[in-house]
């Protein structure tokens, strides 16, 4: 990969990252965002698409590539 | 533990993030202890609430990590009264270890040591390899007793005649080294010589087991495990033995005594033997070091499959390729998810991804 792409997250996907970094399920970390679970799905469906990755462990492996979120950890960003 | 808390050792600032955490569990801790003892080393001092939050523990795995890694010293927390307000913090990685390997180490007790002398020595006499070996006793006379195997009677004889070898164009000087604590005094008297060595370009390799006092005296630190003089810990080293080129060995005739002086080999036949020996040592304690450094070492299967679903295979697909069962892919990669103490996919992405073990495929739109 010669050039790091680029990508900004919105606070709500922070938050969902985050949450999911710490092992919640959709449905809980739903809860704690006062969303859907649909609503998480679609989230996550969308920076799928962004991220042109197929499944939540490519998703996953990208988003940690690319040190969106720490792991295992509650921040995004490094600070804890 | 007593009350007050010691802070000598304890760690104040946090490792960067992504920074190789030496794995406990290679010293025998849980992986819940272990991966307690990360986010403390990497994201600072807290709580056990906060931890069992942040890491989605149970609270009752939480507090067993930290009573485990309180009882091995890796971690100390404030005495506060509650123990919902007690603060735990690591200490640094490099002292942890070092006090876990020195829990670890049994003192080597000497008549293990001359057994398993005697036994390198008896495999070789039994084996015809050096039948003329006497079995218990040491020559009668100085000099050649055999072809290829010479008595050099003296400690001071032993040392002469390693000095006369290692003058000549040599490449290479491995020794093996069954002491926990060198004595100073040839510590100091070996290290000039060592320094000679390795401006020559004679390449040192040395074998022993973990210090007892961590010091190392012998060779400057930044010498140690560059390309010329390397050296590794080894908690079963079987004697001692000098080995030049893999041409020469000097082995003691009486392992109780040095003074009573040194075998020489040069037999093709028992150099291929003990040269053998020294490989096989060596590499497995090459392979626990990197073990022990490495945040996570992947099987070759492992790596085949995590690389397949990188790209995007489902479980079965990978299957497939690997010629394996899908069962078998899920099981690997739960002990993959249980080394790492994760719980599902996504983690084990973000997981992977942040130690850089495989790329991702990403075409994000620009």
């Amino acid at each position: 990969m010669s050039q790091k792409p680029k990508i900004n997250l919105s606070d709500r996907e922070r938050a969902l990252v985050a949450l999911l970094a710490q092992g919640c399920t959709d449905v809980s970390a739903a809860e704690q965002l006062g969303i859907s679970a649909r609503s998480v799905t679609n989230i996550l469906r969308n920076l799928m698409d962004r991220l042109g990755v197929d499944n939540r462990f490519q998703l996953g492996l990208a988003l940690g590539f690319l040190r969106k979120a720490n792991v295992p950890g509650p921040s995004v960003g490094g600070e804890g | 533990m007593t009350n007050t808390m010691r802070i000598d050792g304890v760690t104040r600032t946090r490792v960067p993030l992504g920074a190789a955490v030496p794995s406990l569990v290679r010293w025998g801790l849980s992986s819940d202890a272990d991966l307690v003892f990360r986010t403390l080393t990497t994201f600072g001092s807290r709580t056990e609430r906060t931890l069992a939050v942040e890491l989605g523990l149970p609270a009752r795995r939480t507090a067993e990590a930290l009573a485990e890694l309180r009882e091995c010293g890796a971690a100390v927390s404030t005495t506060d009264v509650r123990a919902v307000s007690r603060i735990w913090t690591a200490r640094r990685p490099a002292a942890v270890i070092d006090m876990l390997r020195s829990r670890n180490r049994r003192q080597i007790d000497p008549d293990s040591r001359v057994r398993s002398h005697r036994e390198v020595m008896n495999g070789l006499r039994l084996s015809g390899i050096a039948a003329a070996l006497p079995s218990s006793t040491v020559p009668g006379l100085p000099g050649r007793f055999a072809e290829g195997m010479r008595y050099l009677s003296s400690r001071a004889a032993a040392r002469t005649r390693l000095a006369e070898v290692v003058g000549q164009d040599i490449h290479e000087l491995w020794t093996m080294s069954p002491d926990q604590s060198p004595d100073a005094e040839s510590a100091r008297a070996a290290a000039p010589v060592d320094a000679a060595l390795l401006d020559r370009g004679v390449r040192c390799r040395l074998l022993r087991p973990p210090l007892a006092d961590g010091d190392r005296l012998d060779v400057s630190s930044h010498l140690v495990n560059g390309t010329s003089y390397q050296c590794y810990d080894s908690e079963d080293v079987p004697l001692r033995m000098l080995m030049v080129d893999r041409r020469v060995a000097l082995i003691p005739a009486d392992p109780r005594d040095l003074e009573r002086g040194y075998f020489e080999f040069s037999g093709p036949a028992v150099m291929d033997a003990l040269a053998g020996l020294f490989d096989r040592h060596w590499s497995s304690a090459v392979t626990r070091q990197q073990a022990l450094v490495a945040p996570i070492q992947l099987s070759e299967r492992e790596h085949a499959l995590i690389a397949l679903l990188a790209t995007g295979h489902t479980d079965r697909t990978a299957a497939d390729i690997l010629t394996i069962s899908p069962r078998s892919v899920t099981n690997m990669l739960r002990a993959l998810m249980d080394r790492l103490g994760v719980e599902n996919r996504f983690q084990l992405g973000l997981t992977l991804g942040a130690l850089r073990v495989v790329t991702p495929p990403m075409n994000p739109e620009s």
